[in-house]
């Protein structure tokens, strides 16, 4: 057993070989976040001559190899050249309490780089890492939420969003999410197809794109095959167990969720129509803004700011909830008596992708421009009415 | 360590005792080299067995783009099951995705032809493939294995999934739905396939068994069977699965390059070691076969039927009923078929998971047989002879010369990918 292979919790012992003299002298390191290995402090020109030899990289385990355990094969994975690095991310994901050993053939790697070294005795650089131990069942990640939470969509759902508990492998996920119709066959091509999915950066929420091409009017696939959710129809989405989290273990149980379809929405959602309560002054309570519709649920809670009369945010914590209908703002100090601005970003957006000033499939106008999506500023009187419901400035 | 050849010469000893005969039934689409069989690996154009093998084709031909018709595109595979896999002509190589109810026409570039292979012996494969894939051997699936009859390269489907398992009645894609595609070369050297960026052609496979729908036992979903096996012959794509249909055993067949639909047909047998018709039991394995000029389909069941269907019954929303010729008996898995040729004799081999390796002269199947239309206890009609077994999981043409064969030996549990001659030296 070599010395390097001696292994403690769950950390990373790099060790390091560095050349005086060179900044930057080559690291191995283990990021725990992206569950990838990276060797640093490359020279640019390597990095840029292996950057010209990618994707395909023939032969680039030989240089730079992660084993798990004592095997003397390394593992299928990606690599990719990052700014000062050269990154390798397992082609599956790192399993929960096992050790593994990383290697970096200095030499080998200017040879396939096709650049000469400037120091011919490089040495190998070697790493030893290991994952925390597995998680008990009960601990197993799991679906926490989807959204739109409703049980009713409209049939032009743009988005579905999944929540795990805990961050997710990422790679592959959309080989365990699927769409049934209510017979129980799988929606074809429902979908965006993205192999390894669209996340948040934690890892932890998923986005589906219905697709897009079978939503918008006038697009082929629409024409072709309608859209992915029909009216008056029962659908499930089920995220499989076979998913993996991160830390490579299969969810605690399969995830359901029943859809039932009305009608496609084709109208945008009207600020102007909400109402906002707004609590009385010197407390902490919450202030709602009641939507006239179900809205996206990351953007809504992204897309309006509170600011005072002096045009300054308001600090407190925000969050979406009824059925993503509702936006609930607790400030961090008691309200005080005045005007408020409650700005909801031009590209706040309802289920269907529709934005308050632009339809999501509405056709360009002549001349091939879109309307652009703008703010809107609603006005609010902290110690007036009960209820504000904005005028129209242009009613 | 003592190294013993999983196949062992006195197999072949028993093949030479058949008196080769006049060939009354030729594989369906006869290879242009005599031995590779019909099954996974025949070319195009049908010649006859007796032909001499194929003369090397020039590197310049060899580089030839393969045919993938009007639909061929260039980008990643989306499959959400590498399922099952067979070769097609100009070194295309299909992938059956059950969950996904699609099959893929993979341009993996892979035309540079070998004529000759040698002996090729992979000892522990799981144990690499585990390496591979950051993973304990105990957990590494193999699902299905297929060779490129022009360059000798073999393929495997495999996964980390065998902790899944839940039932000793699961399935290898029941349990996990493969994602990786390797290559073994005949030079031993293993490597990853990356289908992120691939020349291919799609085809869906249309009214697929419903994914909700379970087994009796509820320990396994039927969607896994959408695909149970695939063939390719005189410029079609034969696939074996489920349908949605109340007889859900069909027979889908695609003309290759794929134009239009397919046809699909519902397949009912006798089976008679349980005393009844059936039709809701997917085919396991394959081949199609000409006998007396006839093209016919050689399939395998479950629990152990042998049944054949003529080809030309396999027409669009059609039922046909199969004839079922022998049963090998209960508690059977028939694991896979292949066609070879021996000192001039045809023969068909069918690997089944209890009762092992059967060796069928292709002669015989041929004679005329009666029908099984009643209950059976045990085996009845069986044809051939079983033959010493190795522990084959899977078996491949592999040159004129051998088989390729994947194997776990009964007592260490290990499994091996090496060749095995057809015939003594």
């Amino acid at each position: 057993m070599k010395q390097w292979w001696r292994l403690g919790a769950p950390l990373v012992a790099a060790v390091c070989i560095g050349v005086p003299g060179e900044p930057g002298a080559p690291v191995l390191s283990f990021d725990a976040a992206a569950q990838s290995v990276r060797a640093a402090g490359l020279e640019r020109r390597l990095l840029a001559a292996l950057a010209a030899r990618m994707p395909a990289a023939p032969g680039l385990g030989s240089a730079f190899a992660v084993y798990l355990g004592d095997a003397q094969v390394p593992m299928l994975g990606d690599y990719r050249v990052e700014s000062d690095a050269l990154r390798f991310t397992p082609r599956l994901p790192l399993l929960p309490g096992r050790a593994y050993r990383a290697a970096l053939d200095l030499r080998r790697l200017y040879e396939l780089g096709g650049v000469p070294s400037r120091r011919p005795d490089s040495p190998v650089l070697r790493l030893a890492f290991a994952l925390a131990a597995p998680a008990p069942p009960a601990a197993r990640t799991r679906v926490t939420a989807v959204f739109p939470s409703a049980d009713v969509v409209p049939a032009n759902l743009l988005r579905i969003y999944v929540q795990f508990s805990r961050p997710m492998a990422r790679r592959g996920i959309a080989r365990h999410v699927r769409l049934l119709d209510d017979g129980g066959d799988e929606v074809p091509r429902a979908f965006l197809e993205m192999p390894d999915g669209l996340w948040d950066p934690a890892g932890r929420r998923l986005t589906l794109f219905l697709h897009p091409g079978r939503i918008k009017r006038g697009v082929g696939l629409h024409e072709a095959l309608g859209l992915p959710l029909r009216p008056g129809r029962r659908y499930r989405l089920v995220v499989a167990r076979e998913a993996e989290d991160a830390a490579g273990m299969q969810l605690a149980e399969p995830f359901v969720k029943e859809l039932r379809v009305a009608a496609p929405d084709r109208s945008a959602p009207d600020v102007h129509r909400w109402r906002l309560l707004a609590p009385p002054p010197g407390t902490r309570q919450a202030l709602t803004v009641a939507a006239d519709k179900a809205l996206d649920q990351p953007v809504f809670g992204r897309m309006l700011r509170l600011l005072d009369a002096a045009g300054r945010p308001v600090a407190g914590r925000a969050s979406v909830e009824a059925g993503e209908a509702r936006w609930r703002f607790a400030p961090g100090e008691p309200w005080r008596e005045g005007d408020y601005v409650l700005r909801v970003g031009g590209e706040l957006e309802d289920l269907a992708g529709n934005r308050p000033t632009r339809l999501f499939d509405q056709p360009a106008a002549p001349g091939g421009r879109r309307r652009e999506a703008r703010d809107v500023e609603v006005k609010l009187r902290i110690g007036g009415p009960a209820a504000t419901r904005p005028a129209r400035p242009d009613a | 360590m003592t190294f013993r050849r999983p196949f062992r010469r006195p197999f072949f000893s028993l093949l030479l005792l058949v008196v080769p005969a006049a060939g009354a039934l030729a594989l369906l689409a006869a290879p242009a080299s005599p031995a590779s069989a019909a099954k996974r690996a025949s070319p195009a154009k049908p010649s006859s067995p007796a032909s001499p093998p194929a003369p090397v084709a020039p590197p310049a031909v060899a580089a030839m783009a393969a045919d993938l018709g009007p639909t061929a595109t260039t980008g990643p595979i989306a499959a959400k099951s590498y399922s099952k896999l067979a070769f097609g002509p100009g070194g295309i190589l299909f992938l059956g995705d059950s969950i996904g109810a699609r099959i893929y026409a993979l341009d993996l570039d892979d035309r540079k032809p070998v004529d000759t292979v040698g002996r090729l012996e992979i000892r522990d494969l799981e144990t690499t493939v585990a390496a591979m894939l950051g993973a304990d051997a105990r957990d590494v699936l193999i699902h299905d294995l297929a060779v490129n009859p022009i360059s000798k390269n073999a393929y495997l489907t495999v996964s980390r999934g065998k902790r899944g398992f839940r039932s000793q009645w699961q399935l290898p894609n029941d349990v996990a739905a493969p994602g990786v595609l390797l290559r073994v070369t005949p030079a031993g050297e293993i490597q990853e396939v990356r289908l992120d960026n691939v020349r291919h052609a799609a085809i869906e496979v249309a009214n697929p068994i419903n994914e909700a729908a379970e087994d009796e036992d509820h320990v396994s979903k039927l969607r896994v069977d959408a695909i149970s096996d695939m063939s390719y012959a005189d410029g079609k794509l034969f696939v074996a699965g489920l349908s949605n249909e109340e007889f859900s055993s069909t027979m889908r067949v695609y003309p290759f390059p794929f134009a239009g639909p397919g046809s699909a047909t519902s397949l009912e047998i006798y089976h008679g070691s349980h005393g009844r018709y059936e039709s809701n039991s997917p085919i396991r394995a394959f081949l199609t076969l000409r006998m007396r000029g006839k093209p016919y389909l050689f399939a395998s069941y479950l629990c152990t039927p042998l049944v054949l269907f003529p080809l030309d019954e396999l027409q669009d929303k059609r039922h046909v009923k199969g004839k079922t010729i022998a049963e090998l008996g209960d508690g059977d898995y028939p694991l896979d078929m292949v066609a070879f040729k021996a000192k001039g004799t045809q023969y068909v081999m069918v690997v089944t998971s209890a009762r092992g390796v059967l060796v069928i002269k292709a002669d015989d199947l041929s004679q005329p047989r009666a029908a099984i239309t009643r209950p059976v206890r045990g085996t009845a009609a069986v044809p051939g002879r079983y033959v010493w077994n190795p522990g084959i999981l899977q078996v491949e043409n592999y040159g004129d010369e051998r088989l390729l064969v994947l194997a776990r030996n009964v007592f260490n549990g290990q499994v091996s990918l090496s060749t095995m001659p057809v015939y003594l030296e």
